[in-house]
C-alpha cells in the first residue's frame, strides 16, 4: 500500500516525479498491451470518409451517380463505387481516476488499482493515439481533445502524475459534441459528481463506457475483529468491534452500489464493466476497445 | 520490616502501592483495547452499514482482573516479600559463633555459612562483638592456640567466606582452653549432628559464660566403615548415627578399568534394620574390575565419612610365576606358563621369574609349575616366605614326578611329608587311558564344598590322563579340594604357618589334563586369587615406621578426591597409623614401596548422635530451605501476567484469530520459564554413567570375532583411509565372487586404540604422516605378528623407485615397521606359497609392478617345518600399491586408473593368492609339498 502523505505542492510535485520516473515500465506495458489487442482486432479497417482508397464495391440502387467510378466501370459491365478510408477522427474524452483511493493494493492483488488504471488508460490511448482518435485526458493539462504523437505523449505523462484527492470524480468538461468518454475508476467517490459529469456528456450525445476497477479485497472484505477503517486520504473513518461480521452487510452494500452505476450507465446508454487487480489487464482493454469501436462505426 | 505469619516485607512502603490498585481498576475499565488502523478505499460503502455486533466499550472483565494481578504482583515484589523469616538473636552480649566445621558438616555447608553469614549481620547491626571458632582447624593455623577474641563483624564475615569445611571430625576440647578468662557471651553453634569426643565438655564451658543456641542438621550424616573382604566377597559397613526407619542406602563402586578415568562401577544397596545403626553392603563385582575398584561411596551422602579409599590391599594381587622347564619361544602353547598366564591374566598382575627373585620381591602369591627338587637354601627361604602368609600354588608336571619317584625310593623320605608339598606323593605317576593302560581318562567330581572352589559347575569336557598320586593318610581327605571322578585327588592343599600350599596333581599345561583349556581353570585361579592375601601392602604401615609418606591425592571433605600439593610436606607411617586428625586429611600416601589408603573413617570407628543439649540451652534445626525469598517468583509471575496480557489485548483485537494453536504455544513458551520459579541449584549433583556399558563389547570388536574381517590400518592420512578402505572392500567383493572367503565390509583398526588380535590380516599403507608407533603399538604388533596374524606393509611408492632402489617412502617404513621384531626377510623364490595359492602366480602387482617385495625369509631349519607362524610369513612388504589397484566404490565401480585392466585382474589375483595365504597358510604350503608328499607315500 502506498504511503499516504499530507497534501503539499512539494510533495505533489515530488509524486509527480516519482510518477515519471515509474513512467518507462508503465509505459512499455501499456505498449505491449495495445500490441495485443491490434493483433486481435484490427481497429478501423472500414469504408468512410478520408482520402485513402479503400474499396470498390458494387453499386446499389439508392448510390449517388457522383460516387461511382467510371474509371473503374468501364472495365466491365457492372457499375462500381469508390470508397475511401473512413479517416474522420472521432474524440474520446478519458477519464483515468489517478486519485488517493486508487493507491490501494492489498496482498491479494497484483498491482494498486492506479497502476492498473494507468495502464489500461495508456494502452487505450495508444491504440486510439494508432487510429489517429482526438484524445482528451480529462482533468490534467492534455484535457483538450489532440493528436500526434506529442499530444499521445502528453496524455501518457499526465496519466502518470497524482491526484491527491481522496475519491476522484470527473471532472465536468466543455464539450463540443460529440465522440465518447471512458471512465475508469473504482467509483467509491461520490457518485452524485460522476452523475452529473455522464448528464453533461449525454447532453452533448456523449456516450461512453464505464470500467470500475476494484482490488479483490474489496470484494471478499476478509477483515476480523476490532478494526478502524480509514479511507485512503483519511477523510473516512469507521470503526467496528467485529469486522467479519460485517462482511456480507459489506458485500450486499457494494452490489447495491454496483447496481446503481450499471443503472446509471444504461440510462444514459453508456456501458458498465468491472475489472478487479488480480486479474490480466487485456480483456478489459480488450472490452474498452471494442466498446470505443462498436459505436464508431 | 513488617511480617504477616511466615511472610514478612523488607521493603513495605511498596505496599501502598496497593491502594492504588482501584484507581488503576477505574483508569483500565474506562479504555478499551485499541482498534487497529486499516486503509481501505471502500469506507464510504462501510458508511451506512450498521455494527452488528457492537461489545461494550470497555475492557472484558477478565482482561482487566489478569492486568491487576500483574500490577499487584509486581507491587508486592517490590516489598521484598521474605517466607520463612530467620529468627533474630537477642541479647547485647559479645557473640561466640562455634563451627564444628568437619566432614559432618560438609553436605550443608552452604546453608551452615549462610546461617553464619545471617547472625554475623544481625550482631553487626546489634552491635554486638563477634568471634568465630572452627572446630576442625588443625594446630598451627592462625588463631587456633591463640584465645578466642571478639571483633568487628567484617573482618570474621570475609574469613567466613573464604572458609572450607575440613575432611576430619571437629576437635571441641581444643576450644575450651581457648575460651577468654573473664566476661559474659552468647555462643552460637552450628554443630553436625554427630558426637564428638569433648563435645559436652565444651557445651558446658559455654553454658556457664551466656545463653547458648544450637543448630544441628536436619539429617544427620551417614558413613562408611573400612571395607573387607569376607569368604571372597568385598563387604563395607554403613553407618548411621541414629537408629529409626528402616532405610536402604545406595553404595557406589568407582574404579578405573584399563588406566581410564574413575566411573561408576556397580551399586550396592544396604538396608538398615528398624533399630540398626550399623549394616553391610555387598559389593558384587568381578574380580577383574574388583581390582580396579578406587573407592566406596555413598552418593546421597557427599562427605568425607562416606568415602572409602582403596589401595592395593584390595587391588590386583601380584603373583610371579616360576616355571622349571628350559624357556623356548618357538612353541608358545606347550609352555607351562602359557595357560596360567592366560587364565590370570584377568585377575591379577604376574610377573615370570626367578624363584629367587620372587622370594625377594613383593608378591602376593607363587606358582610354580613343574619345579621338583630345590636346593635348601631356597626350600627354607620359600617355606619361610609361605609361613609369613604367602600362598604357594604348586603344579605337577614331570620334573615333579620324577622328584617324588626319587624321593619314595629313599626309605627315610619315603613316609615324611616334603614341608613344601600338602601331600605325601607315590612315587611314579599315574596315566589314565594311555596305550598300556584298561583305564579311560577320568573327568571331575563335584567340588569340595569346604575349599574355595565350591559352587564351580564341573564340566564334563575336562579329562584327566595323568596326574601325580598322594599316598593316603589320615588328614588326606580335609586337604582335597577337588578330585577325580574316581576319587583320587586333583587339588589338595594344606597350610603352613600363616600361609598356604596348594598342588594341582597336574601339569599346568594341556600335556597331562584338558583342565588348562577349560573355562573352568580360569575360574578355579579367579578363586585362587580371590583367597590370595595381601601380603605386599598387609605390613606397609607399622606404628613405628617412620619412613616418609608423601601425600598423593587427598580427599577434601565434600568427598571429593583431588592430587595433593606436590609440596606437602610428607608424614611418617606411624604418623598415618594413628589415622585421621585434624591436620592429616584422609587421602591416599605413597612411600617408596607402596600406596596406601588413608580413610575419615576408621577401623572400629562409629557415628553416635549428640546427645540431647541441657537445660537452658536452646536447640534449633537448621532448616533446609531456611528464609526464601520471594521477589523473583512474583517479579517473574507479575511479566508474566503481562505478557499474557499483550497476548490477550492482541486476541481481543482480533489479530490471533486464525493462529490461535500458535498463539496458544506461543503464550505457553513465553510463560513457561517465567513462571517457572528458579530453584537453588545443587552443586553436589553428580553424573553417574551406567556400569552396564563396562560389560559390553565394542560392536566392531565382536565384528571382528564372528566374520571374517580385512583390517587396515587407519594412517591418519584421509586419502590413504579411504583408498585403503575401498581397495578392501574390492578385494573383498572379487573374494566373495571367486573363492569361499567371505569377508566383511572391511574393518580400520587404530593401533593405539583398537584390539587387533581378532584380524588376521591388515594392510598397512606407509604414509610420511603417520606419527611414530607408540611402545604400546609395537607391543600389540609384535604379539600379533607372533600370534599368526601379517601384516601386508605396502609403501605405495613403486612408480618412483628404480630397479630395487628406495622410494621415497622407505624412511618412514623403516621409522615405523623398522620398530617391530621382525624376523629376517627374502624376497619370495619363484615357488613360494604366495604364488600358488589360488592362482598361479609370477609376480605380485598392485598399481604398479615391482618386483621388490619382501616376506619371512624361509631359512634352512625351517624349511619343511613349522616356523613360529606354521609357515606363514608374518609380514610382506612391498611398494606396488595393492589397495589402489583393488579400490572400489560403493557401487563396486574402480576407483583409480590403472595401465591396464589386465595388470587389475592381475592385481586381483595376487589378493586372492594373499588372502588365501593368509587364512590357510600351512595347508596351502603343504599342497606345494604335495607332488613330493605323493611321491613319498606312494613308495
Amino acid at each position: 500500500m502506498a504511503k499516504i502523505l499530507p497534501f503539499s505542492p512539494e510533495r505533489l510535485r515530488a509524486d509527480a516525479e516519482a510518477s515519471a520516473a515509474a513512467f518507462p515500465p508503465f509505459l512499455a506495458e501499456a505498449e505491449r498491451l495495445a500490441a495485443t489487442v491490434l493483433m486481435g482486432a484490427h481497429g478501423r479497417r472500414r469504408a468512410g470518409m478520408g482520402e485513402t482508397f479503400w474499396q470498390y464495391r458494387p453499386a446499389t440502387p439508392g448510390d449517388s451517380l457522383a460516387a461511382i467510378d467510371w474509371r473503374h466501370s468501364a472495365r466491365s459491365d457492372h457499375l462500381y463505387i469508390r470508397q475511401t478510408e473512413w479517416e474522420a477522427a472521432q474524440t474520446v474524452w478519458l477519464w483515468c481516476d489517478r486519485s488517493a483511493s486508487m493507491r490501494y493494493a492489498s496482498k491479494l492483488a497484483l498491482c494498486s488499482k492506479r497502476e492498473r488504471a494507468a495502464v489500461l488508460s495508456a494502452a487505450l490511448a495508444i491504440l486510439l493515439g494508432r487510429g489517429g482518435e482526438r484524445i482528451a485526458a480529462m482533468g490534467t493539462d492534455a484535457g483538450n481533445p489532440g493528436f500526434g504523437a506529442a499530444h499521445l505523449e502528453r496524455v501518457l505523462a499526465a496519466l502518470g502524475r497524482e491526484d491527491p484527492a481522496d475519491a476522484g470524480a470527473p471532472p465536468s468538461v466543455e464539450t463540443t459534441g460529440g465522440g465518447r468518454a471512458v471512465f475508469i475508476s473504482d467509483f467509491f467517490g461520490d457518485l452524485a459528481l460522476l452523475e452529473e459529469s455522464m448528464a453533461a456528456f449525454a447532453n452533448h450525445g456523449v456516450t461512453g463506457l464505464l470500467l470500475q476497477i476494484t482490488d479483490p479485497s474489496e470484494e471478499s472484505f476478509p477483515f476480523q475483529g476490532r478494526v478502524r477503517f480509514e479511507s485512503m486520504g483519511g477523510a473516512l473513518t469507521y470503526e467496528t468491534d467485529r469486522a467479519d461480521a460485517l462482511r456480507e452487510d459489506y458485500r450486499n452494500a457494494l452490489a447495491a452500489r454496483r447496481d446503481r452505476l450499471e443503472r446509471l450507465a444504461a440510462a444514459s446508454g453508456w456501458r458498465f464493466s468491472i475489472h478487479h487487480t488480480d486479474q490480466s489487464a487485456a480483456p478489459a482493454l480488450l472490452w474498452l476497445a471494442g466498446g470505443l469501436s462498436q459505436r464508431m462505426a | 520490616m513488617l511480617s504477616f505469619g511466615p511472610v514478612a516485607f523488607l521493603q513495605p512502603l511498596f505496599l501502598i502501592g496497593l491502594l492504588a490498585l482501584p484507581l488503576l481498576w477505574w483508569l483500565l475499565r474506562a479504555t478499551p483495547p485499541a482498534a487497529r488502523t486499516e486503509r481501505f478505499p471502500a469506507v464510504r460503502v462501510l458508511l451506512g452499514l450498521e455494527d452488528r455486533e457492537r461489545t461494550p466499550e470497555r475492557t472484558p472483565w477478565w482482561l482487566l482482573l489478569l492486568r491487576l494481578l500483574a500490577a499487584a504482583a509486581l507491587l508486592l515484589a517490590f516489598a521484598q516479600p521474605v517466607l520463612n523469616p530467620k529468627e533474630r538473636l537477642s541479647g547485647s552480649d559479645p557473640l561466640l559463633i562455634v563451627m564444628d566445621g568437619g566432614w559432618g558438616s560438609a553436605p550443608d555447608w552452604r546453608l551452615r555459612r549462610a546461617a553464619a553469614l545471617e547472625i554475623i549481620d544481625q550482631a553487626q547491626h546489634a552491635d554486638r562483638p563477634v568471634a568465630l571458632a572452627i572446630l576442625a582447624e588443625p594446630a598451627g593455623q592462625a588463631g587456633r592456640s591463640a584465645p578466642v577474641s571478639f571483633s568487628e563483624a567484617g573482618a570474621i564475615e570475609e574469613r567466613l567466606a573464604a572458609l572450607d569445611p575440613r575432611p576430619w571430625r571437629p576437635d571441641p576440647q581444643a576450644l575450651i582452653a581457648r575460651l577468654p578468662q573473664i566476661g559474659a557471651f552468647d555462643t552460637v553453634w552450628l554443630h553436625d549432628g554427630l558426637d564428638h569426643p569433648g563435645a559436652e565438655a565444651l557445651l558446658e564451658a559455654l553454658d556457664t559464660r551466656g545463653q547458648v543456641t544450637l543448630y544441628g542438621p536436619q539429617a544427620l550424616p551417614m558413613a562408611l566403615g573400612p571395607a573387607v573382604i569376607e569368604e571372597g566377597a568385598l563387604r563395607v559397613p554403613v553407618l548411621r548415627a541414629e537408629a529409626g526407619s528402616e532405610q536402604t542406602i545406595a553404595v557406589g563402586a568407582y574404579g578405573a578399568r584399563d588406566g581410564g578415568p574413575e566411573r561408576l562401577l556397580t551399586r550396592a544397596e544396604a538396608v538398615f534394620a528398624e533399630d540398626e545403626t550399623e549394616t553391610m553392603a555387598q559389593i558384587e563385582l568381578p574380580l577383574e574390575l574388583r581390582n580396579g575398584l578406587s573407592r566406596l561411596s555413598i552418593p546421597s551422602e557427599p562427605h568425607a565419612g562416606a568415602v572409602q579409599l582403596f589401595d592395593e590391599r584390595f587391588q590386583r594381587r601380584r603373583l610371579a610365576l616360576v616355571s622349571g622347564e628350559r624357556q623356548s619361544e618357538a612353541a608358545a602353547l606347550l609352555s607351562s606358563l602359557h595357560y596360567l598366564r592366560a587364565a590370570l591374566d584377568p585377575h591379577a598382575a604376574y610377573e615370570e621369574m626367578s624363584l629367587a627373585q620372587a622370594l625377594d620381591g613383593d608378591v602376593d602369591g607363587i606358582v610354580m609349575a613343574d619345579i621338583g627338587r630345590m636346593d635348601e637354601e631356597t626350600a627354607g627361604s620359600l617355606s619361610e616366605w609361605v609361613e609369613g602368609g604367602g600362598l604357594l600354588v604348586r603344579f605337577a608336571g614331570p620334573q615333579l614326578a620324577a622328584y617324588a619317584a626319587e624321593r619314595a625310593l629313599d626309605r627315610r623320605l619315603r613316609q615324611v611329608r616334603d614341608p613344601l608339598l600338602p601331600v605325601i606323593l607315590r612315587g611314579g605317576g599315574r596315566d589314565l587311558g594311555g596305550a598300556l593302560s584298561w583305564s579311560e581318562p577320568q573327568g571331575l567330581r563335584a567340588f569340595e564344598p569346604e575349599g574355595p572352589f565350591a559352587g564351580l559347575p564341573v564340566t564334563q569336557e575336562v579329562s584327566v590322563s595323568r596326574q601325580v598320586l598322594a599316598e593316603p593318610e589320615p588328614e588326606l581327605a580335609q586337604k582335597v579340594w577337588a578330585s577325580l571322578a574316581d576319587g583320587t585327588p586333583l587339588v589338595t592343599a594344606a597350610p603352613l604357618g600363616q600361609g598356604q600350599i596348594v598342588l594341582f596333581h597336574v601339569s599346568a599345561n594341556a600335556s597331562w589334563s584338558s583342565l588348562p583349556l577349560s573355562g573352568l581353570f580360569v575360574q578355579m585361579m579367579e578363586r585362587l586369587i580371590a583367597v590370595t592375601p595381601a601380603l605386599s601392602a598387609r605390613e606397609a604401615v607399622l606404628a613405628e615406621d617412620l619412613s616418609a609418606w608423601r601425600p598423593v591425592s587427598l580427599l577434601a571433605a565434600d568427598g571429593s578426591l583431588s592430587p595433593a600439593d606436590p609440596s606437602a610436606a610428607p608424614v611418617t607411617g606411624a604418623e598415618l597409623s594413628a589415622g585421621v586428625r585434624p591436620g592429616l586429611a584422609p587421602g591416599r600416601y605413597e612411600s617408596e614401596q607402596a600406596v596406601l589408603a588413608l580413610n575419615a573413617m576408621q577401623e572400629g570407628e562409629g557415628l553416635a548422635p549428640r546427645p540431647a543439649p541441657p537445660r537452658g540451652v536452646r536447640a534449633q534445626i537448621l532448616a533446609q530451605t531456611g528464609e526464601q525469598i520471594l521477589k523473583p517468583p512474583l517479579l517473574a509471575l507479575g511479566l508474566g501476567l503481562l505478557i499474557l496480557d499483550i497476548l490477550a489485548a492482541l486476541f481481543v483485537a482480533g489479530r490471533l484469530r486464525g493462529n490461535l494453536g500458535a498463539a496458544a504455544a506461543l503464550a505457553m513458551m513465553i510463560a513457561l520459564p517465567v513462571l517457572s520459579i528458579p530453584e537453588p541449584s545443587r552443586a553436589q549433583d553428580r553424573e553417574e554413567p551406567g556400569a552396564a556399558s563396562l560389560l559390553d563389547i565394542d560392536p566392531a570388536e565382536r565384528r571382528a570375532a564372528t566374520e571374517t574381517v580385512l583390517a587396515y590400518m587407519r594412517t591418519g592420512d584421509r586419502n590413504v583411509d579411504r583408498i585403503s578402505e575401498a581397495g578392501l572392500r574390492g578385494l573383498g567383493l572379487i573374494l566373495r565372487s571367486r573363492t569361499s572367503i567371505e569377508p566383511g565390509e572391511p574393518a580400520a583398526v587404530d593401533i593405539d586404540r583398537d584390539e587387533i588380535m581378532l584380524y588376521s590380516m591388515i594392510y598397512w599403507p606407509i604414509t610420511a604422516t603417520q606419527p611414530d608407533l607408540s611402545s604400546e603399538a609395537v607391543r600389540k604388533l609384535n604379539a600379533f605378528i607372533r600370534g599368526g596374524g601379517m601384516l601386508v606393509v605396502d609403501t605405495r611408492d613403486a612408480h618412483q623407485s628404480i630397479g630395487r632402489s628406495d622410494g621415497p617412502n622407505a624412511p618412514h617404513l623403516r621409522r615405523l615397521v623398522g620398530a617391530l621384531d621382525l624376523p629376517s626377510l627374502m624376497n619370495p623364490p619363484d615357488d613360494h606359497t604366495l604364488t600358488r595359492s589360488f592362482y598361479l602366480l609370477s609376480e605380485f602387482p598392485g598399481r604398479h609392478r615391482s618386483t621388490n617385495i619382501w616376506v619371512e625369509a624361509i631359512t634352512p631349519s625351517h624349511e619343511g617345518a613349522v616356523n613360529a607362524n606354521d609357515g606363514v610369513s608374518p609380514i610382506l612388504i612391498g611398494g606396488n600399491d595393492w589397495a589402489g589397484a583393488w579400490a572400489v566404490d560403493e557401487q563396486g565401480r574402480d576407483l583409480l586408473p590403472m595401465t591396464s585392466e589386465r595388470q587389475r585382474e592381475f592385481a586381483f589375483r595376487f589378493g586372492i593368492n594373499l588372502a588365501m595365504y593368509v587364512y590357510t597358510g600351512n595347508y596351502k604350503s603343504d599342497q606345494v609339498h604335495l607332488p613330493t608328499i605323493v611321491e613319498r607315500l606312494g613308495n
